[in-house]
């Protein structure tokens, strides 16, 4: 945890469970964590060892069985849809596997469906600089369809920090690019979240990916730990 | 989200989706269309009507009356400052070709017929005061008809000049008199082409007419004094002398006085009302086509439940999302509704050519500001209120979709839900109660259609269940797929088996109303009924011509005397005091009755004063009796016992009902709503009316036969005039029959679409079965089985259904006797399969053709 900053995002005994036909599965169990201002934290797991679900449950997207989420110290599991999405649009930031671009809009396009919720004026100019400034100045009116795998990840990272989030949430945001592509898409989200000095939660199964953040964390059939490495560069 | 934020996503929303956008607008234009022809052709004849009042009336205000105007009323007029009176006088009448042309009738064989039954109009004065007979020549400039017509000259329709084989020049018999025809009548101000007319038109001078000694028959025309105020009279002085002279006039007079501001008050009401049907019948496309967008945006919405999740995840609230499906909605009902108005009322144009004569072209204009704006308001409100149910999957979108694709929707709210409900009801009943301008008939209107859908969707889940049951017990692998397609909950098809299940219902119906209507008037005769009535027969001539008859080969004769009489008071109570609504049609007028000893046969007694000697009727020797009609008893108000004061030929009788009569009017014998004791009215003036049964091959020569001898007698042959009123509902027929057809186009578009909006999912299917080593042909024949299922199982309800609804229109409204129509059924159920089979297979041609791997690449 940065040091002195203060906590910007925070789970208590968080617990989700799902059901499954008859049985009943724990996918997030009794988690707690804390995430300072500003600091980038990574949660690497294996398929299936709840990490998306966790991400779910911090954006308010999913609610959780038990336990509670903070942001800035409020907690969010009594806020109705209406208050999350407000919420949502006004601190969070998401960045995804499969890229998660409406079809039906341009790049550009894209990259103003915040700005537009949150009623900016001049959202077009704006989301153009963003493009640029992830390399897309010339694919601005391309639809998602128009563009390559790493592009597309791109125009989302613009879209991402678009409203300039205090924290952004990316779930295996290199998953489905190839690695170089892969390396210069992370180059491009480290590069904007230290220019607007967001609070980046990553989950990933990359190992390399994951030793870009300042704290390395472990989830194991929906238990959270910390990563501790050894000697040898393997992991315990 | 603000309402331009709204718009603008929406529209980028269609953007994306315009391949399918274009079949919702499709399934909603063809309802606005029809919503809109029918607005438009009804308030385009309205208004046409309405601008050429004054022609149509060719007066200012016009009295009318069954019999010769009363002379006070003629004083009345003339006392009005400034007035200008002409008179108008229309019969059936008997023309023909004059001797030197005719022969004798056994020669006229070669020349076609030497007489027909003509409607005669005689004119007076300075007839037409507004707008003008066009005549070929025309007449000279300056002149008024009756000048140039004087007591020698008729005008002739070129029908009749063509029937009778005739020209300009030549002479015309009408009665005694032979007139030169001076022209070809073209047009008359006065005279709508919409009504029904039993003959060709033939103009003369009132002083021909009167030199013939033909006069108006009640029920067969009537007399009109037409008057031309001085010019500085305004409309509301109009109304006012109007409303004077009714006041003026004795309240019992058999007269109606009518002002062109009142724009032919009975042909607009009938218009109104005929409108109001028709507009119904409209709006059902619409309300399919509604169906076939609700479905459409629920099928998008599903599969944009992961767009609907990544929007949710940036911050859209759910009453945003919502916020920008409803403007969507309202763009898709407002383009619909453009496109529909514009072809509605552009599609008016051809209505004229389509009932051949019967709507003159001028009447149809198609700048109808008002039938467009109703048009595109019905067409935004269903499109809005059919999608409210459809955009609660907005709602219930999760949005953790994005991390998870089968996350379960999120809870619905039973406010939201109940709210939808709300909307599909009130748009239904807005649109409707629009539509019908009439609480009690919206309502019946609402009754049927909620009826009939109810009974299609009960039986759509029925189909569902009969397919999951049948399906693993085919033995052919297509059709067992074809029949589980069926029962799969995201078919779709059920409500497009709901949509043409309504529009094959419409169409059956109104198919088998018709074929009930056509085959009563035109075939369905009945074998006792007479082949001519003979009009205006002289009371002394009868025996004379009834010879004549049997000569020719007449196998039957009935004959009646017709005394004119009117009702001065009923028990005392003078008629003026008895007048309402439904009683005034029959006491304000001249009435037609007759004296016999014996009833008719096809009159039974139902209530008499005392034991008749059957068939006369007569029980008291001491009082003057008459028999009286059930239902116009009841109408007038008077019962066995009532007193009757009659007026008749200047003298006035007083009369006691001493019986009630049942009369089969369908017989098409001679029948009177009143006979009396003979007694009582043998010394009065009156003509005799005849029926005749006559060889059907010897028609037209035997009526040549009775004009040689008999020039004043109408010969009036119920087999042409009953083709005519086929003719007239024919015309009816049709538009309620293209107007079914637009429910079934709007039902098959509705089809398209959800066909077409499960062309992911059946490329993906179509890309498995071919896997797994099916042949494109068998891909085929599995979805062909169940769209053609789709089709027959819509149409075996629409059959149940829409035979129902006949039967109901034909036993209940019509008082027809009802039959079977196998093959409308059969007719039904092929062209319901067939019409579905190809629609679905023409939607589903893009999923067939894709190679296999495109499908199967595709994200789900």
């Amino acid at each position: 945890m940065s040091q002195g900053a203060p906590v910007c995002l925070e789970t208590r005994g968080l617990r989700r469970e799902l059901r499954s036909g008859e049985r009943t599965l724990v996918v997030v169990d009794d988690v707690d964590l804390e995430v300072a201002a500003g600091e980038c934290v990574s949660v690497r797991g294996p398929s299936g060892a709840g990490k998306s679900t966790l991400l779910a449950l911090l954006a308010g997207l999913d609610r959780p069985t038990a336990g509670s989420v903070l942001i800035d110290g409020q907690p969010i599991e009594h806020l109705s849809e209406d208050e999350l999405a407000l919420l949502r649009r006004e601190k969070i930031g998401f960045v995804f596997q499969a890229f998660q671009l409406l079809p039906n809009l341009t790049a550009r396009e894209n990259v103003q469906v915040p700005l537009d919720l949150l009623g900016r004026r001049r959202s077009g100019r704006w989301a153009e600089e963003l493009l640029a400034e992830v390399g897309l100045s010339e694919r601005v009116h391309h639809y998602p369809s128009q563009l390559s795998g790493g592009e597309q990840q791109r125009v989302a990272l613009a879209r991402a920090f678009a409203a300039e989030p205090r924290i952004l949430l990316g779930d295996e945001p290199t998953g489905n690019l190839d690695s170089v592509t892969g390396e210069a898409v992370l180059d491009v989200m480290m590069a904007l979240r230290d220019r607007f000095g967001s609070t980046l939660v990553l989950v990933t199964h990359d190992p390399a990916v994951a030793a870009r953040a300042d704290r390395e964390l472990v989830m194991v059939d929906g238990r959270l730990g910390a990563c501790a490495v050894d000697a040898q560069g393997s992991e315990r | 989200m603000s309402p331009r934020l709204a718009v603008r996503y929406s529209l980028r929303e269609l953007r994306g989706s315009l391949g399918r956008v274009w079949v919702w607008v499709a399934c909603l234009s063809v309802g606005v269309g029809a919503v809109v022809s029918v607005a438009g052709l009804a308030s385009s004849v309205d208004g046409a009507i309405r601008g050429e009042a004054r022609k149509l009336l060719a007066a200012d205000l016009a009295v009318r009356s069954r019999g010769p105007i009363p002379e006070d009323v003629l004083e009345t007029i003339d006392g009005v400052p400034g007035a200008v009176r002409a008179e108008v006088r229309e019969m059936a009448a008997m023309v023909g070709r004059a001797s030197s042309r005719a022969g004798s009738p056994g020669e006229s064989g070669d020349e076609g017929p030497s007489s027909l039954l003509a409607e005669l109009k005689a004119v007076s004065g300075g007839y037409p005061f507004y707008g003008e007979l066009v005549t070929k020549p025309p007449l000279p400039a300056g002149t008024s008809p009756a000048d140039v017509l004087g007591d020698h000259s008729a005008l002739v329709s070129p029908e009749a000049l063509s029937r009778l084989g005739l020209e300009v020049g030549d002479d015309l018999r009408l009665g005694r008199r032979t007139l030169r025809i001076i022209g070809s009548l073209e047009g008359e101000p006065d005279r709508l082409p919409t009504g029904f007319a039993f003959g060709p038109r033939v103009v003369v001078g009132v002083a021909a007419q009167e030199a013939a000694r033909i006069f108006p028959f009640a029920g067969f025309g009537g007399y009109r004094v037409l008057v031309r105020l001085p010019g500085e009279y305004s409309l509301d002085e109009l109304e006012l002398r109007a409303n004077a002279l009714r006041e003026e006039m004795d309240d019992g007079a058999a007269v109606r006085v009518e002002t062109y501001a009142d724009a032919q008050p009975g042909i607009r009401e009938d218009l109104e009302r005929l409108s109001r049907y028709l507009g119904l019948v409209a709006l059902l496309s619409l309300l399919v086509g509604g169906v076939g967008v609700a479905q459409g945006i629920r099928a998008w919405l599903t599969q944009r439940l992961d767009a609907l999740a990544v929007l949710k995840c940036l911050g859209a609230r759910p009453r945003d999302l919502m916020r920008t499906y409803v403007v969507q909605a309202v763009l898709l009902g407002l383009v619909a509704g453009v496109i529909g108005g514009v072809v509605g009322l552009l599609s008016i144009l051809l209505v004229p050519a389509i009932l051949g004569g019967a709507l003159p072209v001028e009447a149809v204009s198609i700048w109808q500001p008002w039938a467009f704006v109703r048009g595109v308001a019905l067409g935004i409100g269903v499109s809005t209120a059919f999608s409210a149910p459809a955009l609660l999957v907005v709602l219930r979108a999760p949005p953790v979709r994005v991390f998870r694709s089968g996350a379960e929707p999120l809870p619905g709210s039973r406010l939201a839900s109940a709210l939808s409900v709300f909307a599909v009801g009130a748009g239904v009943a807005g649109s409707t109660a629009l539509q019908a301008g009439s609480l009690w008939l919206a309502l019946r209107f609402m009754g049927a259609v909620a009826a009939a859908v109810v009974a299609l969707i009960l039986a759509a889940l029925l189909l569902r269940r009969l397919a999951r049951f049948l399906a693993p017990r085919c033995r052919s692998s297509w059709l067992r797929y074809g029949v589980a397609a069926l029962a799969r909950p995201e078919s779709g098809t059920p409500a497009a088996s709901v949509a043409l299940g309504m529009g094959l219902m419409v169409l059956l119906a109104m198919f088998v109303v018709q074929g009930h209507l056509h085959d009563e008037l035109a075939a369905g005769l009945p074998e006792e009924a007479p082949s001519a009535f003979l009009l205006n027969v002289p009371a002394t001539g009868w025996g004379h011509l009834a010879g004549l008859l049997e000569r020719q080969g007449a196998e039957r004769l009935q004959s009646a005397p017709v005394v004119m009489a009117r009702v001065g008071a009923i028990d005392g109570v003078p008629v003026a005091e008895r007048l309402n609504d439904r009683n005034r049609w029959a006491l304000r007028r001249q009435l037609r009755l007759t004296y016999l000893d014996e009833l008719p046969a096809d009159n039974v007694i139902l209530e008499a004063a005392g034991p008749a000697t059957l068939p006369r009727p007569w029980v008291d020797p001491a009082l003057g009796e008459v028999s009286v009609e059930q239902n116009f008893a009841e109408t007038i108000g008077v019962s066995v016992g009532s007193t009757i004061d009659l007026e008749v030929g200047g003298r006035e009788i007083s009369i006691t009902v001493t019986s009630l009569r049942r009369v089969d009017w369908e017989g098409f014998g001679i029948n009177f709503f009143l006979v009396v004791e003979p007694a009582v009215l043998d010394w009065a003036p009156h003509t005799r009316l005849a029926a005749a049964w006559l060889p059907p091959e010897r028609e037209q020569r035997i009526q040549d036969e009775i004009y040689l001898a008999y020039p004043g007698v109408a010969v009036v042959r119920i087999r042409e005039v009953l083709q005519k009123v086929v003719d007239l509902v024919g015309n009816l027929q049709v538009g309620v029959r293209v107007l079914g057809s637009f429910t079934v186009a709007a039902a098959l578009l509705t089809l398209a679409g959800a066909v077409a909006a499960s062309s992911a999912r059946r490329g993906r299917e179509a890309a498995l079965l071919k896997t797994i080593g099916s042949t494109r042909f068998d891909v085929l024949r599995a979805f062909a089985a169940e769209y053609a299922l789709v089709g027959l199982s819509a149409a075996v309800v629409a059959a149940v259904l829409g035979s129902a609804a006949a039967w109901w229109l034909v036993t209940r409204e019509l008082e027809l006797a009802w039959s079977f129509r196998p093959w409308a059924v059969f007719g039904a159920l092929a062209a319901g399969s067939l019409l579905s089979l190809a629609t679905g297979l023409l939607a589903s041609v893009g999923a067939l053709q894709r190679p296999p791997i495109d499908s199967l690449r595709e994200p789900r």
